[in-house]
């Protein structure tokens, strides 16, 4: 109604003419994100490097400025629809400075954002020199990662499973590789990523917490390039070039690790039979039909194989073997349909697969599981006028579920078990409009509405309240739908800009999630199950409303920024204590349902120019959970609530060949249950030995009422071009890095060790990684 | 690349907990009793048993009349008492609990009925705790075979080893719970439940193998020409959560534990604890 009204009192200019600007550097790659000034008016590209706005006759000063370009001018006049190319010359030479898009949060309408350049991320230490955008991510306020080594991110008190992870818009359900010592995203292939964590605008949808936009580069359209790395733990390969010159480019990016092979040769006796190897490939390619229409095909694929074997003799032998990972096809058509008009089209294939063997004496079990989605996507953008911008789309997934089977294998288990294949569609349509009401007010509103059915054919054993089984079987047969749920989510962000740059920012935002991640384990390790809403599984749902102000100061050298949210999470999902996830056809009746709340206050303060630039970022904050059969009703922290979280982000400019960069991260320690008591159980008695048999139980009180030591950690790197305005073909940069410099001893775990033989009871801490040297080599041309 | 240190851990404590282990079954009559404890700090010393003595312990057989009450039957009600007996060694274990019938008449001790419903009542320190428990009708145990050898390498010794194979329908409604327990050379002349030997992998409900001829293969390695008395030991569905949950508790010493609490079947303040009626099928095997 707002938005009519608005509309309403506008006039229209009839004379009005529609400029299209396509931003490139100067290998004709699009530089996104780049910001536009149309005479003293300050308005942003999109991430594929076009900007259009709508402008009266007349002449025009346009300057376009990108991070990591000099900026650009043309003067034009219009009298008629233009489109204009503008080249910007990239800054290699000079010092890329780390400067998150925040910098102009000042003005950008979406609130709760931030984008990282590749270029930028590039540049920080990182754990044996791997590049990782994933990990970095979580150096901003209200992003955390779940401790040492923990692959989950945890964005405002939300879970790991309610993060939408996209590459290249295509949802990721796994995006980790081993442990999450690094994610599934190869920095290679990588051009920017962008995370809202608040505010989500209604054409993302499915996960209650926020967007992790990992966009990959386009190929050079105009010669063959190489491009490369050597680390300790794993290399990278890359190769891109024009399919058809100047048109059409691709671009493919492989890595693989090598600890395994580097093990089997200097330590064979230790690895035994254990291994552990990932890969993934990252394809790119993209082909302009014409000016107006261009198609673009997205392929990854990654596998990671672990074996474990346990020769031990102290009990049965044990050996595991997992392979997992995931498949990923896009095929995407954007088209400007005319001056006013713009379209996307998307077919996509994601799949997600594990197996695994596990052998104990002589039981054995395979277990399968898995998730392959085919989805479509249609959006539209109409600008009808420069004040205005409409966006509406559809989206539909079939979604297949294989939530596991399992065969004996070792020849003695004669029986079989099989737990059916789930299906579900999941649909969305929205519809958002961008308006700015007045010069100062600027209003995003946005109508989501969701629609999730499970269907069958698939059976499904019926359940008393005990968790035992009642002995009923409901069948379902093919397309028979056996839950169904619809909701609106509505979305609103508003701007309003104050004297002196700075601004304001309020956002609402209610958001569904129909898919929940059954693990129990902190690191996502392969015992991952994706799980459908249905009749006893609930959607998730959010809504979360945040505050924030926006400051540049000295003419844009320094940002400050303050956002403040509270966030209410309905239908959360936790599994019973030892919950048995896999092959379990009841894996239902393990789960159980409560509410979540989060609040907290994020201040960024960042220096975006000079030698010396980089950001700090704090976090107050406080995430909680309540469940009717936890903790006797009462509201828990949650695991992961972290009261304090420091960040500093710093890169410092040595002079002509290297630059130095530095981390420093601290946070309060995970909450953990602790036993606050213990007895024995299951007695017996040995007349020979007059001694009793029995086995110690551990009690427990209050949910997570224990709190481990602080994570602190800092990490410095230093990069060093030896040429660094040489004009040859051939180009290289070492990335010398120091992990833990202070060789902090941080907790991975601690626990108490009651050893009845010894007679003692003991508290340890297990700790990962001390100071850890790591080395990179760089390479293209 | 993971290193240990020792670390001081200062841990909430609560209030002593009433620890009750209670059985009663149709096949041996020695091993129906009831062992009270109590529970301890986790820093304090000692692993043993922490004895509750002189309770009132009883244990009264009934049937489950036609609008599900129990119909209790006073006069099978019986008194266990802390005593002496030659397979403890005749020493006085206190907080153990047992019909003294056992030490004079052992025919006409406690001994449960399949078919049949049971009550424990105990009245200790001025508290009363109460549970029920149900002995179903045993599983018909058809053969067991030994088979699947293998070299079992030791520190010093090397020895041909085999599994024993049960053979066995799983009976047709869904919802049968197993427990399983032998006694072989192994074992000895331990005494109780806890001294038993018994398979605690095996997925023993039959939600995913409902009604299917069962050829189950333990991975425990036995000894040719040991001798193992085999029990296949029916249970109710909590008491079958009761086990489930002290098995998932119990291999939780590890660092990587989440906390189980056990599966309380016991009716009182402040305990823990089962009543496990266990209906028990038997069969003897030489090892081949």
């Amino acid at each position: 109604m707002l938005v009519l009204i608005v509309i309403a009192t506008r006039t229209i200019h009839a004379q009005d003419h529609i400029i299209t600007i396509k931003v490139l550097d100067s290998v004709q790659f699009p530089v996104g994100n780049a910001t536009v000034r149309i005479n003293q008016k300050e308005k942003l590209a999109d991430s594929t490097g076009l900007f259009s706005a709508t402008l009266p006759n007349g002449k025009y000063r346009i300057t376009v400025s990108a991070v990591g370009h000099y900026a650009a001018t043309r003067h034009i006049t219009i009298s008629q629809d233009t489109t204009i190319q503008v080249f910007l010359r990239s800054r290699e030479s000079l010092l890329q400075n780390v400067v998150v898009t925040a910098n102009r949060n000042v003005l950008r309408n979406q609130m709760s954002v931030h984008n990282l350049d590749m270029a930028q991320i590039r540049k920080l230490p990182m754990i044996l020199g791997e590049v990782d955008p994933i990990k970095t991510i979580t150096l901003l306020p209200g992003i955390k990662n779940g401790g040492e080594a923990s692959a989950g991110i945890y964005v405002r008190g939300g879970g790991p499973d309610q993060n939408l992870v996209l590459l290249d818009g295509i949802p990721v359900y796994n995006p980790n590789h081993l442990l999450g010592f690094f994610s599934v995203f190869n920095g290679d292939a990588v051009k920017n990523i962008e995370v809202i964590k608040g505010g989500m605008p209604a054409e993302y949808g499915g996960r209650l917490s926020s967007v992790i936009s990992v966009n990959t580069r386009d190929g050079n359209k105009d010669s063959i390039k190489f491009g490369g790395g050597i680390g300790l733990i794993s290399s990278r390969l890359s190769l891109e070039g024009p399919l058809i010159k100047k048109r059409s480019s691709f671009v493919i990016s492989a890595r693989r690790t090598y600890i395994d092979q580097v093990a089997k040769v200097f330590a064979p006796d230790s690895l035994g039979n254990n291994g552990y190897y990932f890969y993934d490939i990252n394809a790119k390619a993209d082909f302009a039909i014409d000016d107006n229409n261009t198609l673009y095909f997205t392929f990854y694929t990654g596998k990671d194989n672990f074996t474990f074997a346990d020769d031990d003799n102290d009990g049965p032998e044990r050996e595991f073997n997992a392979i997992w990972g995931n498949t990923i096809l896009g095929l995407t058509w954007k088209q400007q349909v005319n001056k006013k008009w713009k379209h996307e089209l998307s077919l996509i294939r994601n799949d997600f697969n594990l197996n695994s063997r596990v052998t104990f004496g002589t039981n054995g079990f395979l277990f399968s599981s898995g998730l392959t989605d085919h989805s479509i996507k249609n959006d539209w953008v109409f600008t009808p006028a420069s004040w205005i911008k409409w966006k509406g789309g559809l989206q539909y997934t079939w979604h297949t579920f294989r939530p596991g089977a399992g065969n004996s294998t070792a020849g003695v288990q004669e029986f079989q078990s099989q737990i059916h294949d789930q299906y579900a569609r999941e649909a969305a349509g929205y519809i958002s409009t961008d308006i700015n009401v007045t010069t100062n007010l600027n209003l995003i509103a946005g109508l989501r509405y969701s629609y999730f059915n499970q269907i069958g054919p698939t059976e499904r054993i019926i359940y008393g309240a005990d968790g035992s089984p009642t002995g009923e079987v409901e069948y379902y047969k093919r397309g028979q739908s056996i839950a169904r749920y619809q909701y609106p989510e509505p979305r609103v962000n508003l701007l309003y800009k104050l004297p002196g740059a700075a601004s304001i920012k309020l956002s609402y935002t209610r958001t569904i999630q129909y898919l929940h991640l059954a693990t129990t384990s902190a690191a996502t390790f392969p015992s991952d199950l994706w799980v459908p809403s249905s009749r006893v599984i609930q959607p998730g749902k959010a809504e979360q409303v945040a505050a924030g102000y926006f400051k540049s100061l000295n003419n844009g050298k320094y940002e400050i920024s303050a956002e403040a949210y509270y966030k209410t999470m309905g239908n959360q999902l936790e599994f019973k204590p030892g919950a048995r996830l896999l092959l379990n056809q009841n894996i239902e009746g393990e789960m159980i349902f409560g509410t979540g709340k989060a609040y907290g206050l994020e201040l960024f303060f960042q220096k975006k120019t000079g030698r010396l630039n980089g950001w700090i970022g704090y976090t107050l904050s406080r995430a909680e959970r309540t469940f009717r059969d936890m903790n006797d009703g009462r509201a828990f922290p949650y695991r992961y609530d972290r009261t304090h979280d420091v960040s500093v982000v710093a890169n410092y400019d040595l002079g002509k060949k290297w630059e130095a960069s530095a981390v420093f991260v601290y946070g309060t320690g995970n909450a953990l249950t602790m036993p606050t008591g213990r007895f024995v159980y299951n007695l017996g008695y040995n007349p020979l030995e007059r001694e009793p048999i029995f086995t110690n139980i551990n009690q427990y009180d209050k949910i997570n009422d224990f709190r481990i030591p602080a994570y602190h950690r800092m990490d410095i790197a230093f990069t060093y071009t030896p040429k660094p305005k040489s004009t040859k073909r051939f180009k290289s940069n070492w990335v010398f890095s120091l992990y833990n410099v202070y060789n902090r001893k941080n907790p991975y775990f601690i626990y108490i060790d009651a050893d009845e033989d010894e007679r003692t009871v003991k508290g340890k801490q297990v700790y990962l990684f001390p100071i850890l040297p790591g080395v990179t080599w760089n390479f293209k041309f | 690349m993971s290193c240990e240190r020792d670390f001081p851990i200062d841990l909430k404590q609560n209030e002593p907990q009433m620890i009750v282990e209670a059985y009663i079954n149709n096949e041996l009559p020695y091993y129906n009793y009831v062992i009270l404890g109590r529970s301890q700090g986790y820093y304090e010393e000692g692993f043993e048993n922490i004895p509750v003595t002189g309770a009132n312990v009883t244990i009264t057989e009934g049937t489950l009349g036609a609008n599900n009450t129990y119909i209790w039957d006073q006069g099978t009600r019986k008194q266990l008492r802390e005593g002496r007996l030659r397979q403890f060694g005749n020493v006085l274990l206190p907080g153990v609990y047992f019909d003294n019938t056992l030490a004079t008449n052992p025919n006409n001790a406690l001994k449960g009925t399949p078919g049949k419903h049971y009550l424990l009542e105990i009245e200790a320190e001025g508290k009363r705790y109460s549970s029920i428990t149900s002995l179903l009708m045993p599983i018909r145990l058809d053969s067991l075979t030994s088979g699947f050898h293998y070299i079992d390498e030791d520190d010093d010794t090397t020895q041909l080893k085999a599994r024993l194979t049960v053979h066995y329908k799983d009976p047709d409604t869904i919802g049968n719970t197993q427990l399983y327990y032998w006694r072989n050379q192994d074992t000895g002349e331990k005494f109780g439940w806890g001294g038993l030997n018994s398979n605690r992998f095996t997925p023993n409900t039959d939600e995913l193998t409902n009604g299917q001829y069962m050829h189950l293969t333990h991975g425990n390695g036995f000894a040719i020409e040991d001798s193992v008395v085999y029990y296949m030991v029916n249970v109710e569905r909590k008491v079958y959560n009761f086990w489930d949950s002290f098995n998932k508790a119990r291999s939780n010493g590890g660092p990587f534990s989440t906390p189980v609490k056990l599966l309380n079947t016991i009716e009182g303040e402040n305990v823990i604890g089962c009543f496990s009626g266990f209906s028990i099928s038997t069969k003897t095997i030489i090892i081949k």
